[in-house]
């Protein structure tokens, strides 16, 4: 098993199912050009975890020294969800055999 | 106690409060925001301008923006604040408007191109939240593309 450092958004899990009270199993993908990725791409998370949450442990495990950048995340890798969304909702919008795939890029935005 | 609302600006695209009598109970200020989408020559990208005004009627300050936007994104808007969010004037309606800065965007919309069959909703529902502008989620239902 991975060493858990800072895990806020849970660990991984085999498998989920769809109830309230179950964990989301999510996908967490480095869009095309993304230099450094995460090794672990399977998470379980909280229904009611929100974007925000999501993209700051993208920052935190992926861009450890880029502190100045933003990480985005987007679903089907055209469309970025408000920071504000639960999982949930993104989950049976989105949401393919029983997982969400998001995917995060970190290019600079702004400037 | 006569509003100023109708002297200060034209035509907002959010209703407002006209019940005078309510401003004076309420502890919760109450912000209207008007959002432009327009198309930048120079950079051939799409860019986001916008105001903000308070229920009195006076314009948020640019430092009054910043701290109303996201946590999530402010680690990143932190380093260049002054050159990320400027205000410039309007390119049709000659009066100025907040906007960001759109050098980089072009670049940014490149890594997203291939999979969006609506780029102009992909990058809106990037820029728009970091300016208080949020999208339902099911905006991007109809955005992947058909390749995906």
């Amino acid at each position: 098993t991975e060493p858990q450092t800072t895990d806020p958004i849970g660990s991984e899990t085999p498998k989920s199912e769809k109830t309230d009270k179950t964990k989301i199993e999510i996908r967490l993908k480095a869009n095309g050009n993304a230099t450094n990725y995460m090794k672990k791409k399977k998470w379980a998370v909280d229904p009611d975890k929100k974007i925000s949450s999501i993209m700051e442990f993208v920052k935190k495990n992926v861009m450890k020294g880029e502190v100045e950048k933003s990480a985005f995340l987007y679903v089907n890798q055209s469309f970025a969800p408000a920071p504000d969304q639960i999982v949930k909702n993104l989950y049976e919008c989105y949401g393919t055999d029983g997982k969400l795939v998001l995917h995060y890029c970190k290019t600079q935005a702004w400037g | 106690k006569e509003s100023k609302l109708c002297d200060t600006f034209e035509e907002p695209l959010d209703t407002f409060l006209e019940d005078k009598s309510m401003l004076e109970n309420t502890v919760e200020e109450r912000t209207t925001w008007e959002y432009h989408v327009m198309y930048n020559q120079s950079y051939s990208v799409p860019t986001l301008h916008f105001n903000a005004w308070r229920s009195d009627g006076a314009l948020l300050s640019l430092e009054e923006v910043w701290g109303r936007a996201l946590k999530c994104y402010r680690g990143s808007l932190e380093d260049d604040k002054w050159t990320v969010l400027t205000q410039q004037e309007h390119p049709i309606l000659r009066r100025p408007f907040y906007t960001l800065h759109p050098c980089r965007t072009a670049e940014f919309l490149e890594s997203l191109k291939e999979k969006s069959s609506n780029i102009l909703i992909t990058w809106l529902s990037t820029f728009g939240p970091v300016v208080g502008l949020l999208l339902d989620f099911q905006y991007g239902r109809s955005v992947a593309s058909a390749n995906h």
